[in-house]
């Protein structure tokens, strides 16, 4: 009886410790992320805390589209590293009942808040930040959602503005991959691969 | 005797077929609830909430992430981001503050808003980035 009780303490301890653990790694990844930022050379960073990831969903028998915007990302124009992180329960959708259906059963938002890309634009000594002009691009890296990680490749445009540089790119999201769950009643109405948009309107800091 | 069963058939009909219609307007094609018209909001200071997040993440997450908040505080920025704005109200602390994604239909109240003035915004809790994160919010009156 004893013993088991302390097994269920210890269990317990265990839970809280890990949960605290992942809850300050999470944090000291988003704070070094920005006071790096920061810190490191100023003239070079770009940050945004209002990028934008939608996805689009066609299937015969349903369209679904989400937009989010609740991104905060940083590009070094030098190294060309770019991340990003998103809430998970930041996607809207054009009703209550699909939003719900979204973050409880498909992407299990509670469970996985967050979702986020690490990445390098491999040519990033295309782009020239002192002159106005669209700039293409390719980048590599990795995608996380639901804690699953995956390889990403692609190509981005970059829009130079000013102070302003804006990053657009279109992938393709196989739900599958990421362990989105799809419940027999919804097959044929969720696509096997979404049409993401990903936007991130950078300011210079 | 046919002629009434086939009426009474496609009365059934024309009855089930505008009950779906009723349910399909009723639930799927309807928007997002007015966070203004909820019985439940929680009222909070942005300097209280973002201490809270800041600290205890997923105790704070617990208490108000999907929950309707209503959140006074000071304007520190206001942004328009293709179309849509968001206010950022101060948390008196340099290390993040309380964003919220307006509504759109509040647009033309948003770009009056001045910095530094008190207002009380009332929307959905996302969760933190840097930021606590507040969607579909509208400026109570």
């Amino acid at each position: 009886m004893f013993n088991s009780t302390v097994a269920n303490w210890q269990n317990n301890c265990n839970i809280i410790s890990n949960k605290i653990a992942n809850q300050m790694k999470n944090k000291i990844f988003i704070t070094l992320l920005f006071v790096s930022s920061i810190l490191s050379s100023k003239a070079q960073q770009y940050i945004t805390k209002t990028g934008i990831v939608k996805f689009f969903s066609h299937t015969t028998l349903e369209d679904i589209k989400a937009e989010n915007r609740k991104v905060v990302s940083v590009l070094d124009s030098k190294t060309g590293i770019m991340e990003f992180t998103m809430l998970m329960k930041g996607f809207d959708f054009p009703n209550d009942l699909m939003e719900q259906h979204f973050n409880e059963s498909y992407a299990e938002s509670s469970l996985f808040p967050k979702a986020g890309f690490k990445g390098t634009i491999t040519d990033i000594s295309k782009v020239n930040f002192a002159k106005d002009g669209t700039y293409n691009v390719n980048y590599t890296g990795k995608m996380t959602i639901k804690n699953v990680t995956k390889d990403i490749t692609g190509t981005a445009s970059i829009v130079v503005k000013g102070n302003n540089a804006t990053a657009t790119t279109k992938i393709k999201v196989k739900p599958s991959d990421y362990n989105f769950k799809i419940p027999a009643t919804a097959v044929g109405k969720i696509s096997d691969e979404m049409d993401v948009d990903i936007i991130m309107d950078y300011k210079k800091k | 005797m046919k002629k009434k069963i086939a009426l009474f058939l496609l009365l059934i009909i024309v009855i089930a077929i505008a009950a779906l219609i009723v349910v399909k307007f009723a639930f799927f094609t309807e928007g997002h609830k007015d966070p203004l018209k909820s019985e439940d909001k929680i009222n909070i200071t942005a300097k209280k909430l973002f201490s809270f997040y800041n600290q205890y993440e997923d105790s704070a997450n617990t208490m108000y992430l999907d929950s309707v908040i209503s959140v006074s505080g000071s304007v520190q920025n206001v942004e328009l981001n293709q179309g849509r704005y968001t206010v950022t109200l101060s948390s008196e602390d340099s290390s993040g503050a309380v964003i919220c994604e307006m509504d759109i239909k509040d647009n033309e109240k948003i770009k009056s808003l001045k910095n530094g003035s008190l207002i009380n915004l009332v929307g959905y809790c996302n969760g933190i980035l840097i930021d606590v994160q507040l969607d579909r919010c509208k400026l109570a009156e």
